[in-house]
């Protein structure tokens, strides 16, 4: 893979050519963090394979349930030193749904205890990274869809932002097209989730542990049971979301891989994978520089693309 | 503690004032508001005859602008800020933080209430809006339980709005794109959940069908009482059983808990419903305004609703069922 346009280098001129043109460009790969519940071994075989991927930034933590702790916040900091040091760049990412005082404090040791970026997946995490002046970036799930709202951020130490997964390729470019022309966010980072599993909601409810008819205080973690959560599936029989605890995901992965000719040409600089197993470093290990062709299959039923066409999530369009 | 009401219209509007709200909570008739629904709804005419009739009575009326703009449409929730400060609102109930943002620039008297859309769940997260906007006031999502709002009221500058009654969201609201997923039209951007043109219902040998966007939610036996085809609520298949996997149909109902969040210092109790009658807007509002009156006269840590209050709105609520939702634990 050629080297990437680095964070002072991005080049929004390219947007408005046509999309078959050769792509000067190529937006760095990034790894989203684990959703699941795995060991603590799971989890670092996982990275070590990870270390050798293609991937170029990794995002590291428990964003679903504090409850998940076969990493201690100390074991994901040493893990992402560890990998800084073998070239990758690393983030930590925060808890989406913060609902107890002890999971703010974890939060703010966690944003304390070391120098590397900060995932906010909640203005929690926002508060306190602008308090302690640390450079963030703001996950799909602070809801970004406009540069009013991109401009409040940036002055508060935003660095990068993911944009929400439901929005069009269409809406995107139109903040794209304004963040070009608003030099205070000439600088930002633009992300977008390009392949995996869509995390559609998160609830104060365990849906796992309701499964299991226990309490949620009582979940006894049932959730490492299930390596990629277990799905739902409408009355006849059509898998629907897969359960993971708290969040509810699209059974369907995502897959934007074709479009990444486009998307490169939009000036997005970032593309997020988020793994179920070791098979997503594989599909990340097979994209090419200038290629809108990956080995996957484009009729897998498995596949959606539906919101980047501005239409329901779960719709998956050939039109690549 | 505040009852505040809603009103899809200018008739709903009138039921709650004339039964007793503190306030009342609107929205105008486009994306900008999380009610998006035919008929529903103020224009910029009507709204100040609305506003006129509140006000006239004591009743203060809140603007909910609580969707999230693209950057192609942005101008209608600059508009709906600016009708709103036109109008002279009390209050605008906003979600986006560059709209918050916005509302905070025009530098006017109008309070800013942080919506429920906005997902904040925690002081510090409360502390951002605070710090940034100023916001006076922040209605919480439903997902905390009765210990965690009497902490966050413990150390909150802000004043504290909860939800008291009605349709349960079980999700962490302005962060849930089931129904986009199945049937486009963002709640976030467009303001609807489960779209009515995406509804389907269909009778085979008895038994009703619910399917949205062509996604079967539910089936029902004969007898059996159907409901709206709300995705959260519908009976799914996990792990080899059919049951409701996220929440069964069921409403919130928390006049119980009217003693413990008043003494955590609870600002305002919403009801839920700007898509409901005029009818049952003035029927629970009624009740509402009766039970928050009887426990202020009581001055009783140990108040309880009379049973036919409870009966009342357990009539009003969907499946007929009520529940105190993420507030007791249990339900978690």
């Amino acid at each position: 893979m050629e080297p990437c346009v680095g964070s002072t280098g991005r080049r929004h001129t390219n947007h408005l050519r046509g999309i078959s043109s050769v792509m000067a460009i190529t937006p760095k790969i990034s790894l989203g963090s684990i959703q699941y519940y795995w060991s603590k071994q799971t989890i670092l075989d996982f990275y070590a394979e990870a270390a050798s991927s293609n991937a170029n930034t990794i995002y590291l933590g428990e964003t679903v349930c504090s409850k998940r702790r076969s990493m201690s916040t100390q074991d994901w900091i040493d893990l992402a030193i560890q990998l800084e040091k073998l070239g990758k760049h690393c983030v930590l990412s925060s808890l989406t749904l913060i609902e107890s005082e002890s999971e703010v404090s974890a939060l703010r040791s966690m944003i304390k205890r070391s120098e590397l970026w900060i995932e906010a997946n909640d203005y929690a995490a926002v508060q306190i990274a602008r308090e302690l002046k640390r450079p963030f970036v703001a996950g799909s799930n602070l809801n970004i869809y406009n540069t009013h709202t991109l401009s409040v951020l940036a002055k508060q130490g935003m660095v990068r932002w993911h944009a929400p997964l439901e929005m069009s390729a269409s809406s995107l470019s139109e903040t794209l097209v304004a963040m070009q022309e608003d030099a205070s966010l000439q600088r930002l980072e633009t992300e977008i989730q390009i392949y995996g599993r869509l995390a559609l909601s998160h609830a104060a409810r365990c849906f796992t542990a309701r499964a299991a008819n226990l309490p949620k205080d009582q979940c006894e973690t049932r959730c490492i049971a299930h390596h990629d959560g277990f799905t739902m599936q409408t009355q006849d029989k059509q898998s629907l979301f897969q359960v993971n605890g708290i969040q509810i995901q699209s059974y369907k992965r995502c897959n934007l891989i074709p479009y990444l000719n486009t998307i490169t040409n939009m000036g997005i600089d970032m593309v997020r994978f988020y793994a179920e197993d070791n098979n997503t470093l594989n599909i990340i290990n097979q994209l090419h520089a200038s290629t809108d062709s990956p080995r996957i299959s484009l009729q897998d039923e498995s596949l959606c693309n539906g919101y980047w066409h501005g239409k329901p999530g779960m719709e998956f369009n050939i039109d690549a | 503690m505040e009852l505040v009401c809603p009103a899809g219209n200018f008739a709903s509007l009138k039921a709650a004032v004339d039964s007793g709200a503190d306030a009342v909570y609107i929205g105008i008739n486009d994306k900008t508001n999380a009610r998006y629904f035919p008929g529903l709804n103020f224009n910029h005419n009507n709204l100040h005859r609305a506003v006129d009739y509140a006000h006239n009575k004591g009743t203060r009326v809140f603007l909910a602008i609580n969707t999230f703009p693209q950057q192609e449409n942005w101008q209608h929730w600059r508009n709906a800020v600016d009708c709103g400060i036109d109008t002279a609102v009390d209050a605008l109930i906003i979600a986006d933080v560059g709209v918050m943002d916005y509302a905070a620039s025009r530098n006017t008297k109008t309070n800013l209430h942080l919506s429920v859309q906005a997902s904040s769940t925690s002081h510090e997260s409360l502390l951002f809006y605070y710090n940034t906007f100023g916001i006076k006031r922040a209605v919480l999502p439903r997902v905390l339980s009765l210990k965690q709002i009497e902490r966050l009221a413990n150390k909150t500058p802000i004043e504290l709005e909860v939800f008291g009654f009605g349709s349960l969201c079980i999700m962490v609201e302005g962060r849930c794109y089931l129904s986009s997923y199945l049937a486009g039209d963002s709640p976030n951007n467009c303001g609807v959940c489960s779209p009515a043109h995406a509804v389907d219902w269909k009778e085979t040998s008895g038994t009703l069908t619910t399917r949205l966007n062509n996604i079967v939610i539910d089936r029902f036996l004969p007898g059996e009482a159907a409901g709206y085809p709300t995705l959260c609520k519908g009976r799914f298949r996990a792990e080899e059983n059919t049951y409701h996997v996220m929440e069964e149909p069921t409403s919130l109902n928390a006049m119980e808990l009217i003693p413990k969040l008043s003494s955590y210092g609870i600002k305002a109790i919403k009801i839920e419903g700007r898509q409901r009658s005029p009818a049952y807007v003035a029927k629970v509002t009624t009740i509402w305004r009766k039970a928050i009156d009887d426990f202020k006269q009581s001055n009783n840590s140990t108040w309880t609703p009379h049973e036919q209050w409870n009966h009342a709105l357990a009539a009003l609520a969907e499946g007929t069922q009520t529940t105190y939702g993420a507030y007791h634990r249990s339900w978690q």
